[in-house]
């Protein structure tokens, strides 16, 4: 019963702390700015500079 | 990724971008990748994800051209259709909302909604479990209460209890 009741606190916790930093569609995007970039169009730093372009921002890793 | 590179071949005249971030490798590593992988799609080393939920490599996150979120969710699931309907000019008076149903994504908090409903659907489940092992509890007590109260069990019991 204790089992039970732990995993579902847990599950509920984990769910709330997701809904809380979980971004909804028609939400605004964070900025983020560019440390580095390759590829990109000339004077483009940051998100907010493809306003005007629908942008795909691709999370990734190499490893 | 291959994906991306046609991607941006198809859709670049009518507004595309394509921007693969990452945090966590330094400036060669990124560069490495570009020339194994034939990227010709944006790069960009920035300094952390903050802002973005990124459960898994790789998330794609759709933009708008207001800079609002169209869809996010794992790469592999792009299809062009979803991003011919992203590029489509908008439909609303709001200047750039989509409609309903047009976004591909359903809100993130829809997903934690449906895993507080799993959860609750176990609890419940492990509740019935209960309260049906305290009725069967129950009527077994009640048998061996018979067995002082006269019933025809209690009779066989305590006919049976001589005979031993």
């Amino acid at each position: 019963m204790r089992f039970w009741q732990l995993l579902a606190v847990s599950v509920l916790l984990a769910c709330s702390t997701y809904a809380l930093h979980a971004q909804a569609v028609g939400d605004e995007v964070a900025n983020k700015v560019f440390l580095n970039s390759w590829n990109t169009p000339g004077g483009f730093n940051e998100v907010t500079d493809y306003r005007g372009s629908v942008l795909l921002l691709d999370w990734f890793g190499t490893t | 990724m291959p994906r991306f590179n046609e991607l941006k071949t198809l859709y670049e005249t009518q507004g595309l971008e394509i921007v693969a971030a990452n945090y966590a490798q330094n400036d060669t590593e990124i560069q490495d990748f570009i020339t194994t992988y034939g990227a010709t799609y944006g790069m960009a080393r920035v300094a952390d994800d903050s802002g973005y939920t990124v459960p898994s490599y790789s998330t794609v996150f759709a933009i708008d051209r207001q800079g609002r979120l169209l869809w996010s969710g794992s790469s592999s699931l792009v299809t062009n259709a979803m991003v011919e309907d992203w590029l489509s000019p908008p439909a609303g008076k709001d200047g750039g909302k989509k409609e309903e149903g047009c976004s591909t994504s359903p809100a993130p908090g829809g997903s934690a909604a449906a895993a507080v409903l799993a959860a609750l659907a176990v609890l419940g489940l492990r509740s019935k479990r209960i309260k049906a092992r305290r009725v069967g509890a129950l009527r077994a007590g009640s048998t061996v209460v018979g067995k002082d109260s006269g019933t025809p069990g209690a009779r066989t019991d305590s006919s049976q209890g001589r005979q031993e």
